[in-house]
């Protein structure tokens, strides 16, 4: 190391000898402040004795008061499902095969090739991890719907996943993606802020994707209409956490209306 | 100075080259944030811009500087060749390819995560790999200090360094230990993630091991700075260092505690324990000893040419200094900034004001303050004092430069001072957009404003600094340029003490200092498996 | 060039008023860590430090922080606890209830990236980080309501995450929890 010599180690050297010995009080007094003396006047970090206390100081991760044993409040969960990353790869071709197979008895609704042609939604290009948590809530039960819970009931996990790896592989439904030009609307590129309504785009394409997010352009219009009223007025619950419903609880109807309109415009060509 | 007067120039134009074009994107970034603009139509490129002009004002820019300065000092305080000058290329070109690498992968909006980069969002490993480098070629310049000292040593064997080089070798093997908290925050921790390897990542290890980096880097953005005040200050103003040994004392005490006090920007985080929050924020009351002896050491010089200049009494020698020389301006200005900076970094590192004012904009009117004022400031005047060695030209107008530092000083007090007064009416920061018209906002649209031309301000300032040195030569070439000399002590023969001559004691204790402050705590969130949560890629799919 | 004795009285001149410096200095140093300790020690007053690590996956499906378990409650014993989610974009409740004048804990951990919170102007400030649970204990002097904004950095919806904390008198704020329900001001 540069400069070293051995007289800045040396112990004889009064300068060195200061040095160190005062740095080290210094820390030690440090620590007996930080891990002994503060956290002595808090009852929580006493709680379980010196020691404990001690390791608490050091983050040593512990349960604190006001904890899980005070709520008894019923544990009802709005969705069951668990959002993976793993969720959001591509399928096996044997996936997406038996997928395909599984898929014909949903073209009534919504379309072949999973284009629909009613107020079904689109499928052609979602995500795979939204085709299989919502199809899944579908089978819990945790998102109503008269058609689809039964239609879902009947599938075997595995068959939840086929599907969803058969139309994440498809393109997406007549769609170009989101841009960020004047004429969106204003809910879509900046949100409203003080109500809590995040721009679309930050979660739905166009500039960020959330997991579990669903591509939504090209959607029938009725459709997105229907979901937002359903997330509003609390009756769909299967965003995990609210997510959704504390962005719609502030829209009104006509702000509905128009984000629906906008997203649904590439069906248009049709 | 030859061999290395290119290299030195090279790293100077790259940096204040970026540092103009980062003064933009400030600029714009304060004006459309402000009641002055509506919202901004896309958020992700206000969010991009953030993090172009923070990648580049913190690690582009006083890297650049500090490698170039250390470069020049090699030669005019060791009076010598520059040893390796091949290596010191390298070194450049991998600072240019990483900020290039960097810059475009900024440019096209895959890297919009703010220069803290705090996962689990993560961006394209195009942006890491661009730090990596710039940090990298960093390294090679450190090699490159120690290895010129080195030489110097074995040819003056039993001499005192010169106080220039002392500074710079500090700031030298400071910047190395600190740099590794990022590095393998980066190599280990990110890097894997952002290329696909896993799908989990530890967040707060993440923090802890960045803040090992993020404090300390402050210091080896400082040291130049100090380097001026004491080696550069005294001789250009007509007068004499106060003490050289205490300047060798402000730099090792830098040393030992710039590096284990990393944690108080983590007061508020849940992973990190009381104690250690407790034992880095009284450390970083002694980090700001060194400050309070070189402020007593500089001043004291700086009244030595008043009184030489027969300046009177308890304060007529302040009116006799030579205020039309800008370095006289440059270190006035730079100690007032430092004066409120350094109050406002007493808030943030008492470990319960800063609950006040934690993540509001006080924060960033406080590091703008004290980073983009007090010590850029006196990068400045070290190109300008430099700049007749590197090109030859003759003396820069004192005029156009007196005019910059004004309105940088200017500039930045109009920026910064409502900026922390917003920070107190609890505006939050790395925002896009406000909505004033809320009651509870609206007090604070007029202090936007006055920032926002504030950064207009420093945008000229900036600018003119560009033009005053990219016209230098224009202006003329020195017949003969005169010797570069650094300052002289008032008592030139006090000995040094050999403590005072060598690093190897106190890179010791800040080696040490580092493994107690941050040892447990990373070694601990490092076993935490509730620690490893989802991966959060940035952008479209 | 002063002679030798002249020039040996003026340098100890400046090392005695160096020394007096470091003195003054230490002793700087020594009020500003003396008042750190003297206000931990009175006040028990500390940063949010209480180390506490929880699943981030599975928060909806079990343990405290589920949907119908976030909001503010009144313990049998008195102790009024608030706890919230944070997740890209918005705080779970959306608008939070607190008393005036009784302290209450805040709990509150993310779902996904690292945010953070502050209450108006009060020092209610903390980090909110996935796989941690971020505890802190503070007292509302007066009633009113405050924006409570994120304000780390989250993503690009993040200008957009602001909640809201409405501080009830002390009397309505009982009478409301007497019901035993986890309270918030979120518009049903």
């Amino acid at each position: 190391m540069a400069g070293d010599r051995d007289s800045t180690f040396a112990w004889r050297n009064a300068g060195v000898r200061r040095s160190v010995v005062w740095l080290v009080v210094l820390t030690v007094a440090c620590l007996l402040v930080g891990f002994l003396w503060l956290p002595s006047v808090h009852a929580d970090f006493r709680a379980d004795g010196l020691w404990a206390s001690i390791c608490r100081a050091a983050g040593v991760p512990t349960s604190w008061s006001g904890g899980d044993a005070t709520t008894t409040a019923e544990k009802k969960p709005t969705t069951d499902v668990v959002l993976e990353r793993a969720m959001a790869r591509g399928g096996t071709s044997d996936a997406i095969g038996r997928g395909a197979t599984l898929a014909l008895n949903c073209t009534m609704c919504h379309g072949a090739r999973g284009v629909s042609q009613s107020n079904a939604p689109n499928l052609a290009g979602q995500y795979s991890e939204v085709v299989v948590k919502q199809l899944n809530d579908y089978r819990s039960g945790h998102r109503k719907s008269s058609i689809m819970e039964g239609l879902a009931k009947a599938m075997s996990a595995r068959d939840v996943e086929d599907l969803g790896a058969y139309y994440a592989s498809l393109p997406k439904a007549r769609t170009a993606p989101t841009t960020y030009g004047e004429a969106l609307p204003a809910l879509v590129r900046v949100g409203d802020p003080l109500r809590n309504i995040a721009p679309c785009i930050s979660c739905h394409g166009g500039v960020d994707q959330k997991l579990g997010a669903p591509w939504i352009e090209g959607m029938p219009k009725d459709y997105l209409v229907a979901q937002l009223a359903a997330f509003k007025s609390g009756e769909r619950r299967n965003d995990s956490e609210a997510q959704m419903r504390n962005m719609v609880r502030a829209m009104t109807a006509k702000e509905i209306d128009e984000v629906a309109a906008f997203y649904a415009r590439k069906a248009a060509g049709e | 100075m030859s061999r290395a007067s290119k290299l030195v120039l090279a790293h100077f134009w790259v940096a204040f080259v970026g540092f103009a074009g980062a003064l933009v994107l400030g600029a714009w970034q304060m004006y459309i944030r402000s009641p002055l603009a509506a919202w901004i139509n896309n958020p992700e490129h206000y969010y991009r811009s953030v993090t172009a002009h923070g990648t580049v004002m913190a690690y582009v820019l006083p890297t650049l500087v500090a490698m170039g300065f250390g470069y020049a000092i090699c030669e005019l305080a060791l009076k010598r060749p520059l040893v390796g000058v091949k290596w010191g290329w390298a070194g450049f070109w991998l600072v240019i390819a990483g900020t290039v690498v960097a810059a475009v992968t900024m440019a096209v909006g895959k890297a919009s995560v703010l220069y803290t980069f705090y996962p689990p969002m993560l961006a394209s490993p195009f942006y890491y790999l661009g730090v990596v480098l710039v940090v990298v070629g960093s390294w090679i310049w450190v090699a490159l200090m120690v290895i010129n000292l080195r030489a110097w040593r074995k040819d003056n064997p039993g001499a005192t360094i010169p106080l220039a080089m002392f500074g710079n070798l500090a700031g030298a093997y400071l910047w190395a230990w600190t740099s590794v908290g990022a590095a393998v925050e980066v190599l280990v921790l990110i890097l894997p993630a952002s290329l696909g390897l896993t799908d989990t990542i530890n967040a707060g290890l993440a923090r802890v091991l960045f803040s090992w980096t993020l404090h300390a880097i402050v210091y080896f953005w400082l040291m130049p700075t100090y380097i001026a005040f004491y080696t550069l200050v005294p001789r250009a103003i007509g007068g004499r260092l106060y003490s050289d040994t205490m300047g060798r004392v402000a730099f090792v005490l830098f040393l030992v505690f710039s590096m284990p006090i990393g944690i108080h920007h983590l007061f508020a985080d849940p992973q990190v324990g009381a104690g250690f929050k407790f034992v880095h924020a009284a450390m970083t009351a002694m980090v700001s000893v060194p400050t309070l002896l070189t402020v007593f050491t500089i001043v004291a010089s700086v009244e030595i040419a008043g009184r030489l200049r027969g300046g009177k009494g308890a304060f007529g020698w302040v009116r006799a200094l030579p205020w039309d020389n800008p370095m006289m301006l440059a270190v006035a200005f730079s100690f007032v900034m430092l004066g409120f900076g350094g109050a406002g970094g007493l808030v943030n590192m008492s470990y319960q004001l800063n609950e006040t004012i934690h993540n509001t904009q006080w924060v960033t009117g406080h590091f703008h303050l004290i980073f983009g004022g007090a010590i850029v400031i006196m990068y400045f005047m070290i190109a300008y004092e430099l700049w007749p060695q590197l090109t030859g030209c003759a003396p820069l107008s004192a005029k156009l430069i007196r005019t910059q530092l004004w309105l940088w000083f200017v500039g930045m007090l109009v920026l910064s001072m409502p900026w922390h007064l917003v920070g107190l009416l609890g505006m939050p920061r790395r925002m896009a957009y406000y909505d004033y018209s809320h009651p509870d906002l609206q007090p604070q649209a007029w202090t936007v404003v006055v920032s926002t031309f504030g950064g207009l301000i420093l945008l000229a300032s900036g600018l003119l600094l560009v033009y005053i040195l990219a016209t230098a030569k224009k202006r003329g070439s020195a017949a003969e340029v005169p010797r570069f000399t650094f300052s002289r002590a008032a008592h030139p023969g006090a000995p040094t003490p050999a403590a005072l001559n060598g690093f190897g004691l106190w890179i010791a204790m800040m080696i040490g200092l580092t493994l107690v402050n941050y040892g447990f705590p990373i070694v601990q969130l490092a076993s935490l498996k509730d620690a490893y949560v989802q991966v959060v890629p940035i952008g479209s799919r | 060039m002063s002679n030798g004795a002249a020039a040996h009285a003026s340098e100890l001149v400046a090392v005695a008023a160096e020394r007096r410096w470091a003195w003054i200095v230490g002793a700087i140093i020594a009020v500003i860590v003396v008042m750190m300790v003297v206000t931990g020690l009175h006040w028990a007053s500390m940063p949010p430090s209480r180390v506490e690590t929880i699943d981030a996956k599975t928060l909806h499906l079990r343990g405290e922080f589920v949907e119908s378990n976030l909001g503010t409650t009144l313990a049998p014993d008195g102790k009024v606890t608030a706890r919230l989610v944070a997740q890209q974009y918005s705080f779970v409740p959306q608008c939070i209830v607190v008393p005036e004048g009784m302290p209450v804990t805040f709990r509150a951990t993310a779902t996904d990236v690292i945010h953070g919170f502050v209450v108006g102007t009060t020092n209610a400030n903390t980090m909110v980080i996935p796989g941690f649970v971020a505890t802190f204990t503070t007292t509302f002097p007066k009633s009113g309501e405050h924006l409570m904004p994120c304000h780390e950095y989250c993503g690009t919806g993040h200008e957009a995450m602001w909640a809201r904390v409405q501080v009830l008198p002390r009397d309505e704020f009982l009478a409301r929890a007497r019901s035993g329900e986890r309270l918030s001001c979120v518009a049903r």
